[in-house]
């Protein structure tokens, strides 16, 4: 069935592609053409962007994808999590219309066992947006316009040595475009079934050293069903908004100043309602020095606020960060960054009879400092070392060391290695948390220890020919102390967090990029994963299982088909195939999602999209809902 | 289902070949407008004698750092000539040698940052131009894709500090002139 659903979909690209477009190619000017026209004429042809990977692709010794703005924009990504599905290298569940489960190489929690995907490092232009009291993402506070996002790195694999706190299993970094690059007004309304969203910006410069953009979207969704039918009455709205300002005081200086601002309301499953709000401001400078220097430096706020109706608990984070960073060259050999940064996380939570914390509020404070070089041995061969000491208030210090070797033996190849060494510290979750339900409690552990991945990584990125470009990784994961319920001696079910599993991951993560013809681009990507933990001696509950921290599929493909139906019409159809979670008795599916775009004018742009077609509705998550087919109409207008 | 989703697709396939209407051509690259865009920027741009190459030289135009045009910008500058000179394209890793450029497209490599390959240029006389729109180091041009077409910002200040002088007709065709 999966398969000839996927043959489908590639007959349908095959079909539409056939008869328009055998006379557009013929009608389609070389690049050559372009040399008979005047530099007026240049500067009014459409042009198609040309993907940001190529130009990355002799970077960083490392699993990177990056995602990006067209390829956002193509896809017909609504919110956030929608455009991580384009990474090949992470996992995204939706579970409700709000909430979604994001990871990399597995682990994506379990919630019956109190267990949720902890253990990415996730940044909005800077600013971290994991929630530091339980080290997760609540996927429904940051928000951004899609055709804001400049691109989106996805790093899998431990990237702690330079990113810091947090990126054990990944890295997501979510980059927005300089204000001034889209100067002008922007509207962009989709609506259909079960989703709206509008949004506007307006952007431009002010004077000759400064841009900016503003920008508010209003974004709502109807409830989902529940897996077993009926409605799980969790629709859900928020609206926000926000600024950007880039000021370029000199030719070796740029300054930034952004901010949000939103606030939105969940139902409940239930009677209930939850209440998200939360504002942030950034200032971030970046200065260029003579002798190949760099000094970035950078401070953040940011307050998020989650509350449900009546009493029943409610919480809020105010976060202060700075973080500087400074690279430098020393010799004709060594490339070195350094830098440093400190982040107090204030929080207060007002808990429940049945769940809360003790203390219910705390100053986190975090402080890191990090080196790292790379050497260049030989032309062709490098290798890059760091180390990170991070002090977090459970534990203290830990060191994050991380080696990386890289080879280029041509200018289209890089294979590198690595061994890198991460954490995710303790929250208040593991140290705090107080549960209460008949019968059973789980306490929090007050000698919670971080858990702890040894990572080793090998890759190959290359670009053999113009139109193809792939990259394969393959990554043995060892995990130690990682987080387990335990028994405590005597009667009753009393439980309480510990750190009793171990074990390890190994799995493959690749993905290719073929462009057979100059207005169609064919991409596809594979994950396997296969995992083995084990509960360590003093393990006392063994019968929560060992899949406590994640029922993971044992693989994912990807096949993505990008077209250009002459130069106004885009068609983008988005495949994926996702194994079974067997022990939360997921099975696999099968989803298609796609857009079909319309540039009327240079000013007008049509389109119809859609998500999870296949199906009227899938159940993708452990104790989620059954997720619908979305079909949205867009108009997106540029008076 | 899988029946429901052939017929869906057989309309959609209907629907996109009447909005295809009249066949229009593909885009090219904004790479290759890029590409199209450097070697014609010399016309519009007036050196100081010393800078320019001897009498006979072919005028020089450089990318250093990362080459993201390849075969494409040789092809561009072919069909260009400089008061009667052909343009020449050379590539290089870091600004050594780079006083025999008149244009230079600066991108950052793996071993310099645009930033730090722009300060080595110093106030040479030469028209730098890069793909920053982000970044202090933007060059007295820098490209912008601006609805779906490539145009530019132009540094004048910056220009003039180089000792160069831009014409009014490539001013007017910039999204945003720095005075």
């Amino acid at each position: 069935m999966r398969l000839s659903l996927a043959t489908g979909a590639l007959g349908l690209s095959l079909l539409l592609a056939s008869p328009a477009l055998s006379a557009d190619t013929a009608a389609a000017p070389a690049p050559d053409d372009l040399s008979d026209l005047s530099i007026e004429q240049l500067a009014q042809i459409k042009v198609r962007s040309a993907s940001k990977r190529e130009e990355s692709l002799s970077g960083a010794p490392t699993a990177l994808y990056v995602i990006d703005h067209d390829q956002i924009v193509r896809s017909g990504a609504v919110t956030i999590p929608e455009m991580l599905r384009l990474a090949p290298n992470l996992q995204v569940y939706q579970a409700s219309p709000s909430n979604w489960i994001v990871t990399a190489r597995g682990l994506n929690g379990l919630p019956f066992a109190q267990s949720f995907s902890n253990k990415l490092l996730v940044l909005v232009d800077g600013r971290t947006v994991y929630t530091p009291l339980f080290s997760g993402v609540y996927w429904d506070l940051p928000d951004v316009l899609p055709d804001d996002v400049e691109r989106i790195e996805v790093i899998s694999g431990p990237g702690a040595t330079l990113w810091g706190a947090n990126a054990v299993n990944g890295v997501i970094n979510i980059i927005t475009r300089d204000a001034g690059s889209a100067p002008g007004v922007y509207a962009d309304v989709r609506g259909g079934s079960i989703q709206q969203a509008a949004g506007v910006r307006l952007a431009g410069l002010l004077g000759d050293q400064l841009s900016y953009r503003v920008y508010a979207r209003a974004l709502r969704q109807d409830a989902a069903h529940l897996a077993g039918g009926g409605s799980a009455h969790d629709d859900w709205h928020r609206i926000g908004g926000g600024f950007r300002l880039d000021w370029t005081p000199s030719t070796r200086d740029q300054v930034t100043l952004q901010g949000d601002i939103f606030g939105g309301r969940e139902n409940l499953p239930g009677d209930g309602s939850e209440r998200i709000s939360g504002h942030n401001l950034v200032l971030r400078w970046n200065r260029d020095m003579d002798g190949d220097q760099h000094l970035q430096a950078q401070a953040f706020y940011d307050r998020i606020h989650r509350g449900e109706t009546g009493s029943s608990g409610s919480f809020h984070v105010n976060t202060y960060d700075v973080d500087v960073q400074h690279s430098f060259r020393l010799g004709s050999r060594h490339q070195l960054v350094w830098g440093g940064g400190a982040r107090v996380a204030s929080y207060e939570i007002d808990g429940t009879p049945t769940f809360f914390f003790e203390p219910d509020s705390r100053d986190l404070f975090l402080a890191n400092l990090f080196i790292q070089d790379t050497v260049e041995l030989t032309k062709a061969v490098s290798i890059t070392a760091g180390i990170k000491a991070e002090h977090d208030p459970y534990v203290g210090f830990s060191l994050l060391p991380d080696i990386r070797l890289a080879i280029t033996p041509n200018k289209s190849t890089l294979l590198w290695a690595a061994v890198s060494h991460a954490v995710r510290s303790p929250t208040p979750f593991d140290e705090d948390v107080r549960e209460i339900a008949p019968g059973v409690t789980l306490n929090g552990n007050r000698n919670f220890r971080t858990e702890k991945l040894t990572a080793y990584e090998v890759g190959i990125r290359a670009q053999p020919l113009a139109s193809l470009s792939f990259s394969a990784t393959g990554f043995y994961h060892d995990y130690d102390d990682l987080r387990s319920v335990e028994l405590l001696p005597g009667p009753g079910l009393n439980l309480v967090w510990g750190n009793q599993l171990a074990g390890h991951s190994y799995g493959l993560e690749a993905w290719a990029s073929f462009k057979p013809l100059d207005w169609w681009t064919l991409s596809g990507g594979a994950m396997l994963l296969k995992e083995k933990f084990h509960f360590k001696e003093a393990a006392t509950a063994p019968f929560i299982g060992t899949t406590q921290n994640g029922v993971d599929p044992g693989h994912q493909f990807t096949l993505r088909s990008s077209m250009d139906l002459g130069s106004s019409v885009m068609l983008d159809l988005n495949f994926r195939a996702v194994g079974k979670l067997k022990e939360a008795g997921i099975p696999a599916y099968a989803e298609l999602g796609g857009r079909l775009a319309w540039d009327v004018s240079d000013h007008l742009t049509l389109s119809l999209s859609g998500a999870n077609l296949l199906h009227r509705r899938h159940v993708e998550y452990s104790g989620g809902d059954a997720i619908s087919r979305k079909v949205l109409v867009g108009v997106e207008w540029r008076p | 289902m899988m029946r429901r989703w052939r017929i869906l697709a057989r309309v959609a396939a209907a629907a996109s070949a009447l909005m295809l209407g009249a066949p229009a051509a593909a885009a090219p690259t904004d790479t290759a407008v890029k590409a199209a865009f450097l070697p014609r920027f010399a016309r519009y741009v007036t050196w100081p004698a010393s800078a320019m190459p001897r009498a006979g030289d072919p005028f020089v135009l450089c990318v250093i750092g990362g080459d993201p045009f390849g075969a494409a910008l040789d092809d561009a500058a072919r069909s260009q000539f400089v008061d009667g000179r052909r343009i020449v394209i050379r590539r290089m890793d870091s600004v050594a040698g780079s006083e025999i450029c008149q244009i230079a497209f600066v991108q950052g490599n793996k071993v310099q940052s645009p930033g730090q390959l722009m300060t080595a240029l110093g106030r040479k006389p030469v028209l730098t131009v890069t793909d920053a729109s982000i970044g202090a180091q933007r060059g007295i041009i820098h490209f912008a894709v601006v609805g779906g077409r490539v145009r530019f910002f132009i540094d004048q200040s910056s220009a003039t500090r180089h000792g160069l002088s831009i014409s009014s007709r490539l001013l007017a065709l910039a999204i945003g002139v720095k005075q």
